[in-house]
């Protein structure tokens, strides 16, 4: 495997465009490293850096993206279809949680909703 | 051969599929381009930084997988628009590489040479006054963007003929061609400055 395809892999870690970043949250909430990461999915950790730069499912063919997935890299497609949902759902509470800067520059904190007009929070 | 390219007819079916959905040809596409696009990033700039290949080739897949209605194949290839990109990328890296240093080491920021005649291989001479010079402000403000890219390589220190060739869009000529052009775009900046420069 290269070493560039290695870095990019790496890289695109936090990127909701690859199935890096489902992985990488999975991993992390497992307490795995790449070699453990490789043995809960079944595949090989050579596979590893290809199989994180795949895209990942589609909410509508779910399924059938992740045994498409699964077949092409001989890992179990239930073990992936577990971990891509929690990844994801992972990645889905660190979006929301995450602080977001308004047009001034102000980082604001993600709240469900807008403040009593009085200005106090607990009625 | 990691860094060859695989023939352009296997890199367009790859592209297709990946533009299709197929989840694999993702991973498919990036194996089978991105050590060619480091290899040829090398290959066009001898003396860059390793990191610095592999990070614009990265820039380039990365954007276009993000944006893929950037790629129009009716006007080109897919291995001609990634080599181009790629070198975009690459000199917006080394821009920045170049804004950064001189925001870290004040000796080397924004002063312009002397008019001593020698201006070191492209590098902009050091002994003019601040760029931030009202007077500079409106000489550099009418440059053309070819002309603008080369002052901005220079001013970061990045003043090597490739870069410059590149940035003017004369990589194509003859080397010696490819010399003069250069040349004359980088005299032509340095004398404008130094007339701006010389106005009361």
């Amino acid at each position: 495997m290269s070493a560039a395809l290695d870095h990019l892999a790496a890289r695109v870690g936090s990127d909701p465009l690859f199935l890096a970043n489902a992985l990488a949250e999975f991993a992390r909430s497992e307490g795995l490293d790449d070699a453990g990461l490789a043995a809960a999915l079944g595949c090989a950790g050579a596979d590893l850096t290809r199989l994180r730069l795949c895209a990942p499912p589609r909410p509508e063919q779910f399924r059938a993206d992740v045994e498409r997935i699964a077949g092409h890299f001989g890992i179990d497609a239930d073990a992936l279809a577990a971990a891509v949902r929690r990844g994801q759902s992972l990645a889905r509470l660190r979006e929301k949680a995450r602080p977001v800067e308004d047009d001034a520059g102000v980082l604001l904190a993600a709240r469900d909703a807008p403040p009593a007009p009085d200005g106090g929070g607990v009625p | 051969m990691p860094d060859a390219w695989p023939d352009p007819v296997t890199v367009a079916a790859l592209y297709e599929r990946m533009a299709g959905g197929d989840r694999i040809a993702q991973s498919e596409f990036l194996a089978a381009v991105l050590d060619p696009l480091a290899h040829h990033l090398r290959a066009w700039r001898p003396d860059a930084d390793e990191h610095l290949c592999i990070t614009a080739a990265e820039d380039a897949l990365l954007s276009l997988i993000r944006n893929p209605s950037s790629y129009d194949p009716a006007k080109r290839g897919l291995i001609g628009y990634l080599r181009m990109a790629a070198e975009g990328d690459f000199l917006n890296l080394l821009q920045k590489e170049g804004k950064h240093r001189r925001n870290r080491d004040p000796r080397e920021s924004v002063e312009l040479a002397a008019v001593g005649g020698n201006e070191g291989g492209g590098v902009l001479p050091d002994a003019f006054p601040s760029f931030d010079d009202p007077k500079f402000a409106a000489e550099i403000a009418g440059f053309t963007p070819p002309e603008r890219a080369v002052f901005e390589l220079m001013r970061g220190g990045e003043g090597g003929r490739p870069s410059l060739a590149a940035a003017l869009g004369v990589g194509h000529l003859p080397p010696d061609e490819e010399t003069r052009e250069v040349k004359r775009v980088k005299d032509r900046i340095i004398k404008r400055l130094q007339r701006a420069g010389r106005k009361a």
